[in-house]
């Protein structure tokens, strides 16, 4: 893929491209609204179930920009050893870290594991069961012990979910009153202060159009799944 | 018949079928109760299920069929609590051991999970779909009362 360089000033460093930046705060949006539906119930629950789609289709996107998207979006980019991560948290605590570019180790971590949480969640709300009204639209393509199965993992790890975006949210909030730096900016902008007299490091950028391929496609194979499928 | 043999055929049949009743309900054992219990959720679900589809259009509105399951969910609705005795805890049952130690505030949650039973079938005996698809949501959520504290997964 050729490299699509983006605008930036001397002063500060494009870090994260549109696509990650708007996945990010469209599934933050979605996450909320499906606790708050869920908590709600009643006839709240059919939109819990829509947005749950939604989320698979965006962590399903998210994957495959993983591999193929920009850079700082990239798993091979970011996700590095264990002993990196306590490197990192070494030097933090001297005061050595140096600057950033994309996810730090241990944020690479948090992402993986927000991801992971998330694909399950949406994966194991397809099956399910809330024994009031509701069925996740693959409940009758698997056994009963599949469903209580599933049922049991959807809400054991809801838990886990609350957990897994406590940790993310402190790690920001350490930043700010630790580090004295934002990470919600960049992550709105898509782009860091960097210190003028680091070289700026060489970036990737994948473009635009191509995320929107991807999720057309992530997209079109969850409506496959959850529209189509249960009526063959 | 004289009187006074009235009076004592009264009694004795009076007391026969006391006797009688006392027994039968002695003889609820807790395992009975858990499946008395469980057989009148089981139908609930069917039930409530159909109005469901018929609330989120998944299956064409009837009606009849509207009003047959409401007024099956409000009669039912009203069976399982009486179930919930002592010694009832313990079988094959999802039932949390809270509901036995929180009795009073389950018998709230089952009180107004009635209410809202009896009001359902009120409303699709009116036959207004939209105002049957509105009550459907606020009787679900007092399913959902119960099932998020006391049931397990």
């Amino acid at each position: 893929m050729p490299p699509t360089p983006e605008a930036a000033s001397a002063k500060s460093l494009r870090v994260w491209d549109l696509p990650t930046r708007v996945f990010h705060w469209v599934l933050l949006t979605l996450v909320v609204f499906c606790v708050v539906s869920a908590k709600i119930g009643g006839n709240w629950t059919p939109w819990h179930m829509r947005a749950g789609y939604a989320v698979l289709a965006l962590v399903a996107f998210r994957i495959v920009w993983g591999f193929i998207g920009s850079d700082t979006a990239r798993f091979t980019h970011f996700v590095r050893s264990p002993f990196a991560v306590f490197r990192y948290f070494r030097d933090s605590w001297r005061g050595k870290a140096g600057a950033e570019v994309g996810h730090n180790p241990a944020g690479a971590y948090s992402v993986l594991l927000l991801l992971t949480v998330l694909f399950v969640q949406a994966v194991t709300g397809l099956f399910i069961d809330d024994e009031i009204a509701n069925q996740g639209p693959l409940y009758a393509k698997v056994s009963s012990d599949v469903v209580s199965w599933a049922t049991r993992i959807h809400h054991w790890n809801e838990k886990v979910l609350y957990g897994v975006v406590g940790i993310h949210v402190v790690a920001i909030l350490v930043y700010v009153f630790g580090k004295r730096e934002t990470l919600v900016k960049p992550m709105l902008t898509g782009d860091k202060p960097w210190p003028t007299a680091v070289p700026h490091p060489a970036l990737r950028f994948a473009p635009t159009w191509l995320a929107l391929v991807i999720l057309g496609i992530c997209a079109a194979a969850v409506y496959g799944l959850v529209v189509i499928y249960p009526k063959a | 018949m004289s009187f006074a043999r009235i009076v004592t055929v009264t009694a004795l049949s009076a007391a026969v079928i006391m006797a009688v009743s006392t027994a039968t309900v002695a003889q609820v054992k807790p395992e009975d109760s858990i499946k008395y219990r469980k057989a009148a959720f089981a139908l609930i679900g069917y039930n409530f299920g159909s109005l469901g589809a018929m609330a989120q259009d998944k299956k064409p509105y009837n009606k009849d069929e509207a009003i047959r399951n409401a007024e099956a969910v409000a009669a039912l609705g009203k069976m399982p609590l009486e179930h919930f005795g002592p010694g009832t805890d313990k079988g094959d049952t999802k039932a949390k051991p809270e509901i036995w130690s929180q009795m009073e505030k389950f018998r709230g949650l089952m009180g107004k999970m009635n209410e809202q039973t009896t009001k359902l079938a009120q409303v699709a005996k009116a036959g207004d779909l939209a105002a049957l698809k509105a009550q459907f949501g606020e009787t679900g959520k007092t399913c959902k009362a119960c099932h998020d504290d006391y049931r397990a997964k």
